[in-house]
């Protein structure tokens, strides 16, 4: 049996003639005479064979593969522009998929648990993150509840001691269902059990497992100190899980039957996110009904005399978890990232206009091929088709290579926004999947500018030698695309001097208190056993022996605030009305050591930062919005609400204002409370000198105190504001980088323009050298030529900056988005670059002799 | 190139007509249905025997038509065409526009100019 198409087709032609000539001997012919009119009947066999071959092939597809090799082979031919044209989309389609690599792991993809899309969190509408009592969970994981599983989990920083060293993990207590539920298995070891008796076992991280165990199997069954007790590492979690907090990356996973006990923790703590899957065939409006009944029904069961149980189970709602729990790191650069992806969009858009003007620069040696070509009867489709093809080769070739940039892109970016540092942002299928489609688009763009360059009509006529070379092209179109180009290059400029302004004025911004020479360090005491007042009594120890370190001049405790990263809110009652405001408690001498200025009243005095007076300052901003005006505040009463009768505190001193956490506001109303006898602080010291050469002493002198407690982290001031403003130095480097590879790529597509233009009128600059012109006047000649679509793009490039000024206003600070030196800068740049595009290709011909120039094709 | 154009000046339409209409008598081979087309219109239709295989090939894609190697009496492995189920219905349908087309020039033709 014959197995191949042809072969068997081939066997059926040559019976059939055999058969038919049979017939015709029998009927009397000679055997020649038989096959001569068997052949005759038959007809064109090789049109047979053709015709059925075509049946079963794509006449398309078949002719496609063929454009493609020829394509390739053409590009081959020229390689200094096949490199320039790879080059160029690299950089184009590279910078999208780098971004939307980071769009994809910060915004787009859910958080690697099975079934994302059915986990909710409980909170409350109006709060962002409103946690609940361990009980209220308790009483939603009953079987036969809302929930077909129901975890609880909250976070705490934690020490881990092993081998003799110490190091800060980020802890989650978790129900011992957690691993389970969310359908996480270890790759190592186990999850936890359902029993109490795993109360002192522990799950570690992948990254957390290799980075402070080296990747050790053997750690798993091995017991390590976590908090002030030996814990039993039972499990590792699998790489790419890190938490149900983006940003957060959790290190350890404890069951929280181990939290009271093991390790001390602020009652306040305890409060919990309740996550789970709602149970088979509820809808989610049934869900929270029933959830706020549950919790009503919980809360008068728990003080029932208290009133608005019903109401406050009415704020309760179900928020979707596919995304895990609601993420600082997310929301912070949700907006700066919109941004980046606008400003890729335009430099995809230039670079699809920059290689459609190489290629079509190109056609100017295959004018004649191309003219042969069309007057053979290829249709324009072809045409297209045929320019399709060698795009596509391009384009695979400045795929793979943007590909490779993007990645190393891609990596280097978390080491340098400490904020995205465990953010996994690898090229996920999502975000390959949208670089080939921008990469088929591109193509097709490409090849369908191109075909509008070409004047069909012309191109035909010109199929004769001796006739002007070039004269098949539409120039306008070119000149079009150089423009857009331009138009699209003022906006990027416009961006990026805005971003590094804003960048630089963020950082060298009034804080209100001390731009240098302060230390801040963290190091809490409680995390290693102490019970409060001891703690207590450690900060003041400590603060007694930095004090009298030489280079010191003073130093001091706070809660939080002046950048540490930490900021308290507290209810005020004035006026009848409920106020949140920024409240920061303090110790003795932190104004002087903030060099906070005192702008009426004093600061607290010893004794009433180490007990409990009832007193408070208030920054201007808070004197002027509740208290009339900052003169009178002193000695005026401001009620705190503490879920009792209220805290009352005389005010004894109005400050000057300080800087928010994000640098850019200075007229947060702040309130000022005596730290007594908190436990958990931040020190600050401010130096004489150069504080970061203090550090070192700094270290010996918590360390003759007690070397038990770490020192968690000791950072100058201008490294906290560094940390402050990652966000806007992504954006100030990534649109600076952006505009200088959109003005480069406008320089090369105006150059090869010009060139294509010089190439042209070679004859015509011979003309002109014989007539007597200068060097300069023919240079003004080509400049001027250069001038319009250089003002063309100019207007639209400032109409379009205009435009986008008020999405530009959220981002930049201290200088407007319509700012005059940036546009002018933008408008100058453009310009130099311009005139340099348009004399450069200028200069070889100008040098040569008239006869030369007059000689040239 | 352009898979209508016969040298018979038949429709490509009509070709495959044909071919069903053949092997709806029972299997046969190519040139048993180029010689039965021949008879059967008594030399009027003068079909060229290559352009069968493409229309059969196609009839084969579309599904109206299978075909076989097959040993004949003579001892020859020949292909044989068979209708299917779906080439049936085709058949049908094509027959029925094919009379609608006839009535309809039939009436064309009878037609006296002015009455």
């Amino acid at each position: 049996m014959p197995t191949n198409r042809d072969e068997e087709l081939e066997r059926e032609i040559r019976t059939h003639l055999e058969l038919e000539a049979e017939e015709h001997i029998a009927a009397g012919m000679s055997p020649e005479d038989a096959h001569a009119a068997a052949r005759r009947s038959f007809g064109h066999v090789i049109r047979t064979r053709e015709d059925v071959t075509a049946v079963w092939t794509n006449v398309w597809l078949d002719h496609f593969w063929r454009d493609l090799r020829q394509g390739l082979r053409s590009l081959r031919r020229s390689p200094r522009f096949t490199a320039t044209a790879v080059v160029t989309l690299a950089v184009g389609i590279g910078a999208t998929a780098a971004v939307f690599s980071a769009v994809d792991a910060l915004l787009i993809r859910p958080i690697p648990v099975s079934a994302p899309e059915e986990l909710y969190v409980v909170r409350r509408a109006g709060e962002t993150r409103a946690r609940f009592p361990f009980e209220f969970y308790r009483t939603l994981n009953e079987p036969g509840g809302v929930f077909s599983g129901v975890v609880a989990s909250f976070t705490f920083p934690l020490t881990v001691v092993e081998g003799g060293t110490g190091t800060r993990a980020k802890a989650a207590f978790v129900t011992p269902n957690y691993f389970d539920v969310l359908g996480v298995r270890p790759q190592l070891g186990r999850s936890f059990r359902d029993e109490e008796g795993d109360a002192l076992t522990v799950v570690v991280s992948h990254e957390f497992w290799r980075r402070r165990f080296n990747g050790r199997a053997s750690m798993v069954g091995e017991s390590v100190r976590v908090g002030r007790q030996p814990f039993v590492i039972v499990g590792v979690a699998p790489p790419d899980f890190q938490g149900l907090q983006l940003g957060l990356a959790v290190d350890l996973w404890i069951p929280m039957a181990a939290s009271p006990e093991a390790i001390q923790i602020p009652a306040f703590r305890t409060r919990v996110d309740v996550v789970g899957r709602l149970a088979a065939g509820l809808s989610i409006p049934t869900a929270t009904s029933r959830v706020r009944t549950e919790h009503q029904r919980w809360a008068e069961g728990v003080a029932p005399a208290s009133a608005g149980a019903r109401t406050k189970a009415r704020s309760i709602v179900l928020r979707p978890a596919s995304h895990g729990l609601e993420s600082h790191v997310r929301d912070q650069f949700r907006a700066s990232l919109s941004l980046l992806v606008g400003i890729c969009a335009c430099l995809w858009i230039i670079t699809i206009v920059n290689v459609s003007g190489l290629l079509t620069a190109r056609l100017r040696e295959r004018q004649r091929e191309i003219g042969i070509r069309l007057a053979l009867g290829v249709t324009s489709a072809r045409l297209f088709v045929q320019m399709l093809a060698e795009a596509v080769v391009l384009l695979c070739g400045g795929v793979f290579l943007g590909v490779v940039v993007a990645v190393s892109v891609a990596g280097a970016i978390p080491r340098w926004i400490p904020a995205w540092e465990g953010l996994d942002l690898r090229l996920s299928p999502l975000v390959l999947t949208i670089t080939a489609a921008t990469a088929v688009v591109t193509a097709l763009m490409v090849a369908l500018i191109q075909s509008a360059t070409i004047d069909r009509r012309r191109l035909l006529s010109y199929v004769v030698p001796n006739v002007p070379r070039f004269a098949g092209c539409r120039f306008r179109v070119s000149t079009a695309l150089v423009s857009g180009q331009l138009a699209l290059t003022i906006p990027l400029i416009v961006t990026a001097s805005l971003m590094v302004r804003s960048f630089v004025n963020l950082g060298s911004a009034e804080t209100g208190f001390a731009r240098s020479h302060l230390l801040q360090i963290e190091v809490e005491p409680v995390l290693v056993g102490y019970s409060p007042e001891r703690a207590s009594a450690y900060y003041t120890a400590l603060l007694d022996r930095l004090r009298v370190l030489p280079g010191v001049s003073d130093a001091s405790v706070s809660n939080g605030g002046a950048l540490s990263g930490y900021d308290g809110i507290a209810a005020l009652h004035q006026d009848g009305a409920r106020h949140e405001v920024r409240t920061i408690a303090v110790g003795e001498r932190y104004f002087s050591t903030l060099d906070i200025r005192v702008l009426s009243g004093r600061v607290f005095a010893r004794r009433e930062t180490e007990g409990d007076e009832r007193v408070a300052i208030v920054n201007a901003a808070l004197a002027g919005r509740f208290l009339v005006d900052e003169e009178t505040a002193v000695g005026k009463t401001v009620t705190l609400e503490d879920g009792e009768g209220g805290d009352h505190r005389m005010i004894v001193g109005v400050v000057e204002n300080t800087t928010d956490a994000n640098l850019r506001d200075k007229t947060t109303p702040t309130l000022y409370v005596p730290a007594g006898r908190s436990a958990l602080l931040v020190v600050h010291v401010r130096t004489q000198s150069d504080s970061a050469g203090s550090i070192p002493m700094i270290r010996q002198a918590a360390a003759s105190l007690d070397p038990n407690v770490p020192i968690l982290a000791i950072e100058t001031i201008d490294s906290r504001r560094r940390s402050v403003l990652q966000r806007e130095r992504l954006l100030a480097a990534a649109s600076t980088g952006i505009a200088c590879i959109a003005l480069t790529l406008s320089a090369v597509g105006l150059f090869a323009l010009v060139s294509y233009a010089v190439a042209t009128r070679t004859r015509e600059i011979g003309i002109r050298q014989a007539l007597g012109a200068r060097r300069s006047q023919i240079a003004r000649l080509f400049l001027m030529d250069t001038a319009r679509p250089l003002a063309l793009g100019a207007m639209l490039g400032l109409g379009t900056s205009i435009a986008l000024a008020r999405t530009l206003a959220a981002f930049v600070y201290g200088v407007s988005p319509t700012d005059s030196i940036a546009y002018i800068m933008a408008i100058s740049l453009l310009v130099l670059v311009a005139a340099g595009a348009t004399l450069l290709p200028l200069r070889q011909t100008v040098r040569v002799s008239a006869s030369a120039n007059l000689k040239a094709d | 190139m352009s898979h209508g154009r016969r040298r018979s000046g038949l429709l490509q339409g009509t070709l495959d007509l044909l071919i069903l209409r053949t092997l709806l008598f029972g299997p046969l081979h190519g040139h048993g249905i180029a010689k039965h087309i021949q008879r059967t219109s008594a030399d009027v239709l003068q079909v060229e025997h290559g352009s069968l295989y493409p229309a059969l090939h196609r009839l084969e894609k579309n599904g109206c038509i299978t075909s076989n190697w097959e040993q004949t009496e003579r001892g020859r492995e020949m292909r044989l065409y068979r209708l299917t189920a779906k080439g049936r219905k085709q058949l049908t349908a094509e027959e029925s526009k094919w009379k609608e087309l006839a009535r309809a020039m039939t009436r064309m033709l009878r037609t006296v100019p002015g009455a």
